[in-house]
């Protein structure tokens, strides 16, 4: 997939602009896109396999320049000869590697830096064909004499300008690459650990999220234990409580609640309780500034740490108690309507022990599930609030190397994200088979 | 929430959303332009819908001529920057304005825009995003689930010739479209291999077919198979609940370069659609049981009958509901990522972009309230409209029993 992603990972990481945007660009600077490509494993094929027709070359990742795979694949497919445009490459090459010293001693250096630049967008027939006879036309043989790569390109070029496309040229053939491929080095980077590295900054993946993890894991985990110590009681409440009046007020207020969208929710409670410009008591929580200038620090203590916890908690807890609030009171209504609890009435216990030991165990357990379902939520929700109160955590992360066109990154994020999901889902699975003895997987 | 509140929002947010041209346009909805009669604003809407170029730079250059204006009840558009109240003017605040027919009712953002009429003008973006994303994820989810649930794992029998035709094809028609893309040559050559491969269906379904079906049931081997439908739409939800669906919108968004409307709800309704086909799947597996449908396959009526005519009216309920929610759910993910100033582009005003501002400035409250309220009312009254319709569920399978 991050494949089809524009732009180039060795242009960013060695902040070239672009390999191709310019016509004379600098030889050095070419020589570093040349050594970032091949360290971070582009001339490697793809995958472990590859379909392609017959007339090209399952892959040309070992020529660093786009420009010119481009050109050698066209060729291949007008000539469908894939040996003869590749010795015709490897010869320019050699050539214009070889001979770009030994040619300044008899001042033909230009002739061949224009030939070099003409090799190089060379995609068509034609353009071969004008090549070769240049290179027949111009050549100073008299006074350097020949260079034996000279020929080859001459012979090359030649067979190359006359060739006939064979028929079956479009005939698909599988090619194996084993595992040499990058897909294989980067399955095998996640699993022992080494998750490549940030195009943004060049440091480890790794450590990156290894920094910010713990951050959205605290945030994540105090609001999910907020979620179900709020959202439980509430809804046992709402379910049996006999007060009209009260129960009335708080369903709409559970209602809205579950309506309003966590990143106003953040916004307003920033705009309106980290400042002193709406009086003097609205000053209730540390600003988001001061956030990240004491997280970059490290240095805050355990309890400062959570006042600037409380906030983005509070939010990120708010949607998932109206959530958990209104399954717990459907799911205690359902139960309610139980012959057992009827039972338990007519035994003559008391309305608390009816509710809290009969009904309350029956309806809870089903909430186990949403414990899956609220995961994502909370791994979506903490980009909002991270990005909206400064926290330097994965949601923040994950929107800096967006923004950075970090790929690397982003990947590991997801993957980290969709394995959380995951176990969350099957936690919620295996508790909840452990909760109800009837429930079993086969 | 009371039904007639949800009714008065939703029929507020399709009157803006319809007449956001007429209500808020620094065009005028009427005047004279050397003794001949425009209507700006109208034309404006008109060049929308038709996809012509916007007359607004010609009526904006011939602002002087104009004679008997009549202006809109907002007199700024979306992108009007007002210089002289650029600065974050409050609503309560003195405005530098000339009349009080030119105050900006909800204030001003940072450059001068109005407030108001970006929210106005916002409600449209918020329309076209919750139903063009609500029917491209219903036109597939309730497909898909619809198929899932009638046919199951085994109910869809094909022919094993059928099916290895239809692979063969298939393979070969991928192959092809690669080899376009890849070569980038002529679309002579896909044309050329559409018509070859047609006519290798035709021969596969007419003549070989029988000939082999012949042959190998003379070898002994002749059957149907099942395509486990059910199976694969389970596997492809359990695959879209695996990532964060932030996450994924947002990756997707990084790739897509200047994403609009279209191309907003089309990734928004990616993840939605899921959602659908469970209900619909669900709604499916138990209606296929009834009595009224083994009647119908009794009668002999074609399966396209069964699915659509018979089942269908009665999954409508369920699937209505999942819309409702859709819309509102759908509305919340755009303005949430053009609050993360991922979504639209600058130019595009919608209510989550606005509220990206009032993170930038905190003393301007007019900002994070007002957006935010619009959204916030819209979500909630799509909710009980869900749950209205949910309520009201008289006609579903609960008339059956």
């Amino acid at each position: 997939m991050s494949k089809i992603i524009p732009g180039d990972p060795a242009e960013r990481l060695t902040g070239i602009l672009s390999i191709e945007g310019d016509e004379h660009f600098d030889r050095g600077a070419m020589t570093n896109y040349q050594r970032t490509y091949r360290h971070l494993g582009l001339d490697r094929p793809l995958f472990y396999f590859s379909i392609h027709p017959r007339a090209r070359e399952a892959h040309f990742r070992d020529i660093e320049r786009p420009a010119i795979r481009k050109n050698i694949k066209q060729l291949m497919y007008e000539t469908g000869q894939v040996d003869l445009v590749r010795s015709y490459f490897e010869a320019g090459k050699a050539l214009s590697r070889d001979i770009q010293f030994q040619l300044y001693e008899c001042d033909a250096a230009v002739f061949w830096s224009d030939f070099e630049h003409q090799f190089n967008r060379a995609g068509s027939k034609a353009a071969v064909a004008e090549i070769t006879k240049n290179a027949l036309l111009f050549m100073p043989a008299e006074k350097c004499g020949f260079h034996p790569s000279v020929k080859d390109v001459v012979k090359y070029g030649n067979e190359i300008a006359s060739a006939e496309r064979p028929f079956g040229w479009w005939v698909p053939k599988l090619s194996w690459h084993g595992t040499q491929n990058q897909y294989h080095h980067w399955l095998a980077g996640i699993f022992s650990g080494d998750w490549g590295y940030s195009l943004r900054d060049g440091r480890s993946v790794g450590s990156k999220i290894r920094n910010s993890i713990g951050y959205t894991l605290s945030i994540s985990f105090f609001s999910l234990l907020l979620t179900f110590a709020v959202g439980i009681p509430l809804g046992m409440f709402l379910a049996t409580t006999k007060r009209k009046r009260y129960k009335e007020l708080l369903r709409t207020v559970v209602y809205a609640l579950y309506a309003v969208p966590l990143f106003w929710l953040a916004t307003l409670l920033v705009v309106f309780f980290t400042t002193e410009e709406y009086g003097k008591w609205t000053n209730l929580f540390p600003s988001p500034s001061q956030i990240m200038l004491h997280t970059m620090d490290g240095d805050a203590g355990f309890f400062q740490g959570m006042s600037y916890l409380l906030l983005p908690v509070l939010c990120l807890a708010s949607g998932g108690v109206a959530f958990v609030a209104r399954q717990m009171e459907q799911t205690a209504l359902r139960e309610s309507a139980s012959r057992y609890i009827a039972m338990s009435r007519l035994k003559g216990n008391s309305e608390v022990v009816t509710i809290w030991r009969h009904l309350f165990p029956n309806a809870v357990f089903p909430l186990i599930t949403l414990l899956g379902a609220l995961i994502p939520g909370l791994i979506s929700g903490s980009v909002v609030i991270e990005v909206i109160f400064n926290i330097p955590g994965m949601g923040r992360l994950m929107w800096d190397s967006i923004f950075g066109q970090d790929w690397n990154v982003v990947f590991a994020i997801l993957f980290i994200g969709a394995i959380l999901t995951l176990v969350g889902q099957l936690m919620a699975d295996i508790l909840y088979a452990r909760a109800n003895p009837k429930v079993r997987y086969d | 929430m009371p039904t007639y509140l949800t009714m008065a929002i939703c029929f507020i947010w399709l009157f803006t959303a319809l007449f956001a041209d007429q209500l808020a346009n620094e065009l005028p909805l009427t005047c004279k332009i050397d003794g001949q009669r425009h209507f700006p604003a109208f034309r404006e809407t008109f060049s929308k819908v038709t996809g012509q170029s916007s007359p607004r730079i010609y009526y904006l250059g011939k602002k002087e001529k104009m004679e008997s204006v009549v202006r809109a009840p907002i007199p700024y558009s979306p992108q009007t920057i007002d210089r002289a109240n650029a600065g974050y003017k409050s609503p309560l605040g003195p405005q530098n304005i000339s009349s009080q027919r030119y105050r900006h009712w909800l204030g001003t953002d940072g450059m001068g825009r109005d407030v108001l009429a970006g929210l106005i003008h916002g409600s449209r973006v918020a329309l076209i995003i919750g139903l063009l994303s609500v029917m491209a994820a219903m036109l597939v989810g309730v497909l898909f689930g619809a198929a899932a649930g009638f046919f199951g794992d085994q109910r869809w029998r094909l022919n094993i010739l059928e099916i290895a035709g239809g692979t063969m094809i298939l393979t070969v028609g991928l192959y092809l479209l690669y080899l376009q893309l890849d070569y980038g040559g002529s679309w002579l050559y896909l044309s050329g291999w559409l018509l070859a491969s047609t006519a290798l269906v035709y021969l596969w379904s007419s003549t070989v077919k029988t000939r082999m079906r012949a042959a190998l049931s003379g070898l002994g081997i002749s059957g149907t198979m099942g395509i486990p439908l059910d199976l694969i739409l389970l596997r492809l939800i359990e695959i879209f609940r695996a990532v964060p669906s932030l996450f994924i919108l947002l990756a997707l968004l990084a790739i897509i370069e200047s994403p609009g409307i279209l191309e907003m709800s089309l990734i928004i309704s990616l993840l939605m659609w899921p959602a659908f086909a469970r209900y619909t799947r669900a709604e499916f597996l138990s209606l296929r049981e009834q009595e009224f449908v083994q009647a119908a396959q009794l009668l002999r009526r074609s399966k396209n009958y069964i699915i659509f005519r018979e089942i269908m009216p009665l999954a409508i309920p369920p699937i209505a509901v999942a819309a409702a929610f859709g819309v509102s759910s759908a509305i919340l993910a755009e303005s949430t990522l053009s609050f993360l100033g991922i979504g639209f582009s600058a130019e595009q005003v919608s209510w989550g972009s606005m509220l990206n501002e009032a993170r930038l400035y905190f003393r301007a409250w007019w900002l994070a309230v007002f957006p935010g309220m619009a959204i916030f009312a819209v979500i909630l009254s799509m909710n009980s409209l869900g749950d209205y319709i949910s309520k009201q569920k008289t006609t579903g399978i609960k008339m059956l029993d």
